[in-house]
């Protein structure tokens, strides 16, 4: 679903990645775990085509995002580390303007719009502007936003910050049904245990470089990938 | 703590003027003389205005009542501060994004206040000096330059300053108040933006009757002035020089200040926290119908724009006073139809005349000047969508016409009426007039995705003081002037409707020239914030 092949991208001199080559088949959670700073929201952005990189080739469903960025993005969803969303509109206006733009029916997105804002529990709160709402339910919103138009692949910058452990544990649920309904999903997070019990396969990326990719079980052998992944950082 | 606090203050503007908002990095000198040269030219431009009435005051200086010199050009000083700071005090003070952040710190708040004012004032300051500056200037030629007329001046100057603050806070204050009870708060402040103008624009079009009454009458209106508005005498007498009269306007200006301080200070974290007054409202299922993708995004441009007054009252005047123009001239059409008998006496003016009007007013309108940068920190949502950058700058366009051309054909339309104009040259009169419109919006768009700023802290930045702003309104006004000298010079060659038509046509090759840029090199600027 997603082949990241040698991508390298650079902010003036200075690498942020560095020659990092991935595959992700459909039905796979893959973590990507690093230090701050170390690459890994360069990487997302340059999948979903905010960011324009330097070498290398990245592939959606074996289409390039470099030609044919809008093909690519029908087929993606993205969550960003921190939901700046338009704080003009209200809950529901920011769904239905989300729809629109992927060209989701009347009908698809009502059903879905009332399945997953029950299941995070704002539907309540879909009329109230986005300026009331807190960090969490914005992330929820994102969360909603992002499953409304049935992506094929999933891009998640830090998903579980701001999310209450309750609506943290429904967003893993839906991850696995989505990746078992065919979706794939890539998500950076800063929370090992997460990625250790949710994850098909895990990647690790330091100073821009990749230094291990693979199942859970090959990335961390007999150990924690918490011990694996401080064993590699230092 | 203060200085910290003024520092960050300092920070955001240095941020704003001179670094690149992308790398962080310092622009070149190049960059950073250009941008200081167009600002002293934009101030240059409006200061001669102003130099222009004070030089109409003159006569007083050698009257009874000198002093009514100082009284006229402050209070033109004073009106003219309050309604440059007044839109983005209720914004800028109460609604700064960092507001939250500072008040969580550990920072009294009304050292917070003391910098949101300090905001205030730069504003006043500069709106209030483009008046004052050229009065004294004027004063100083016709009256001759003494150490004690400098001194006073500078002193009145100061004092005028805070004056300013103090009503700009205090009117603020009101609306924030006001706001902190009503739910459709943007329309609220429109409105009450809009009394405040209209009242305004009814004085300012009564200036001349005023002017006159007040230079064949100076005595009296001495009198009237001393009797009814005794501060202003105050400040009269201390800009001539009288040093009681100067102490005691300080004075008085030092304590209103002092009331305001007190009443700010006090409300300031109240109202900054408050959160909606109305009870939480419950979403309840409707149908929706499902729209395409270029609706959508325009759709999202208009709610932008009617979410915030900010942004509907600096950039979308011109359309308000189009629609009031055009009100106006249909209720005076007969007395304005007179008068285009006696212009068709020198030449075929009066189809200038209308398109000119109505250029005026839609200069006016600079809706996409500052509609990249209000993308803001959200941009990645549209840069994430699997819509072309190109469509989502159309549709920024799109919204400046849906505002700006309506009011702008109305206009067009009811002073073409007036004018009793033949149907050809109100069909030219309006295409030039819309043609305007699409360069305009294209031209604001242009300049804001060449000095985007996307991390302002307060939305009055990029709305307000943003280069992209203020060139798309002067640049408007400088067009139309052109088109006037056009105009003027060239009807007696090539006839009224061949100058609409060539304009018209600059125009279209403008917009084109631009539009063409907008969706290559622009939509990939767009792409890469």
């Amino acid at each position: 679903m997603l082949k990241i092949e040698k991508l390298t991208k650079k902010y003036g001199d200075v690498k942020a990645v560095d020659d990092l080559t991935l595959h992700i088949a459909p039905g796979e959670i893959y973590g990507f775990i690093g230090h701050n700073g170390a690459g890994k929201t360069t990487t997302l952005k340059s999948v979903v085509g905010i960011l324009k990189f330097d070498e290398g080739e990245i592939y959606i469903d074996g289409v390039s995002v470099k030609e044919k960025p809008l093909e690519c993005k029908k087929m993606l969803a993205y969550i960003p580390d921190n939901p700046d969303l338009y704080e003009f509109m209200t809950g529901i206006q920011y769904l239905n303007f989300v729809a629109d733009v992927y060209g989701v029916g009347a009908d698809e997105r009502a059903e879905r719009i009332r399945k997953y804002a029950d299941i995070f529990e704002i539907t309540d709160d879909l009329a109230q502007p986005l300026s009331a709402y807190s960090h969490g339910m914005k992330q929820k919103l994102a969360i909603i936003s992002a499953l409304v138009h049935e992506p094929k692949l999933i891009i998640m910058d830090e998903p579980f910050v701001g999310l209450d452990p309750k609506a943290a544990h429904l967003l893993k649920g839906i991850m696995r049904e989505m990746c078992d309904s065919g979706c794939a999903i890539f998500f950076s997070t800063h929370v090992l245990e997460v990625a250790e019990k949710l994850c098909d396969k895990v990647a690790i990326i330091k100073g821009g470089k990749l230094i291990k990719s693979g199942t859970m079980e090959e990335v961390r052998g007999d150990e924690s990938l918490e011990a694996v992944f401080l064993e590699l950082e230092e | 703590m203060l200085k910290a606090l003024f520092k960050k203050q300092f920070l955001e503007l240095n941020t704003f003027y001179f670094q690149d908002k992308k790398t962080g990095a310092l622009k070149t000198k190049r960059k950073v003389i250009s941008t200081i040269v167009l600002y002293a030219l934009l101030m240059l431009f409006l200061a001669s205005a102003f130099a222009a009435m004070s030089l109409s005051f003159v006569p007083l200086l050698f009257s009874e009542t000198p002093w009514l010199y100082y009284t006229l050009t402050g209070m033109t000083a004073i009106l003219m501060g309050v309604l440059g700071s007044v839109f983005n005090t209720y914004a800028g003070m109460y609604h700064a994004k960092d507001n939250e952040l500072l008040l969580s710190m550990p920072i009294p708040p009304s050292n917070i206040l003391l910098v949101r004012i300090f905001g205030v004032a730069l504003m006043a300051l500069m709106y209030e000096a483009i008046v004052f500056i050229p009065a004294a200037v004027v004063r100083f030629i016709y009256a001759g330059v003494t150490f004690g007329g400098i001194i006073s001046a500078i002193l009145l100057f100061a004092a005028i300053t805070v004056l300013v603050i103090v009503l700009t806070c205090f009117l603020g204050w009101i609306v924030a108040l006001l706001a902190a009870k009503f739910k459709n708060k943007s329309f609220l402040t429109v409105a009450f933006a809009l009394v405040f103008f209209a009242a305004y624009y009814y004085f300012f079009s009564q200036s001349y009757t005023i002017i006159e009454s007040l230079m064949l009458n100076s005595e009296a209106v001495g009198e009237t002035v001393r009797t009814w508005l005794y501060p202003f005498y105050l400040m009269g007498m201390g800009g001539e020089g009288d040093v009681l009269s100067l102490l005691l306007f300080v004075l008085l200006v030092t304590a209103l200040f002092a009331l305001t301080w007190f009443i700010l200070s006090k409300t300031f974290v109240s109202i900054t926290t408050k959160k909606e007054a109305s009870a939480k409202k419950v979403y309840k299922e409707k149908t929706v119908k499902a729209v395409g993708a270029d609706k959508a995004l325009f759709r999202k441009e208009l709610k932008r724009f009617t979410s915030s007054a900010n942004y509907m009252l600096n950039t979308a005047l011109g359309s308000f006073f189009m629609v009031a123009a055009a009100v106006l001239v249909l209720i005076y059409s007969d007395r304005i139809s007179v008068f285009a008998p006696m212009l068709q006496s020198y030449g075929d003016y009066t189809p200038l005349i209308v398109v000119l009007v109505s250029l005026l007013c839609a200069a006016m309108n600079d809706i996409t000047a500052p509609s990249v940068s209000l993308e803001g920190k959200s941009v990645w949502i549209a840069q994430s969508m699997p819509v072309e950058a190109k469509s989502v700058l159309e549709a920024k366009q799109k919204l400046h016409w849906v505002i700006t051309m309506p009011p702008a054909v109305l206009l067009t339309a009811a002073s073409a009426y007036a004018f009793r104009l033949d149907f050809s040259e109100a069909v030219f009169a309006e295409l030039a007039v819309v043609v305007f419109i699409m360069l305009s919006s294209a031209a604001g768009l242009a300049l804001n995705l060449k000095k985007p700023n996307l991390t302002w802290t307060n939305e009055s930045i990029p709305v307000k003081q943003s280069m992209a702003a203020l060139v798309i309104i002067f640049g408007g006004w400088a067009v139309a002037v052109a088109f006037a000298a056009a105009g003027y010079f060239l009807e007696s060659k090539i006839g009224a409707s061949s100058i609409i038509v060539i304009f018209a046509a600059i125009m279209v090759l403008c917009t084109r020239l631009i539009n063409r840029w907008l969706g290559t090199k622009g939509a990939e600027i767009f792409e890469g914030l």
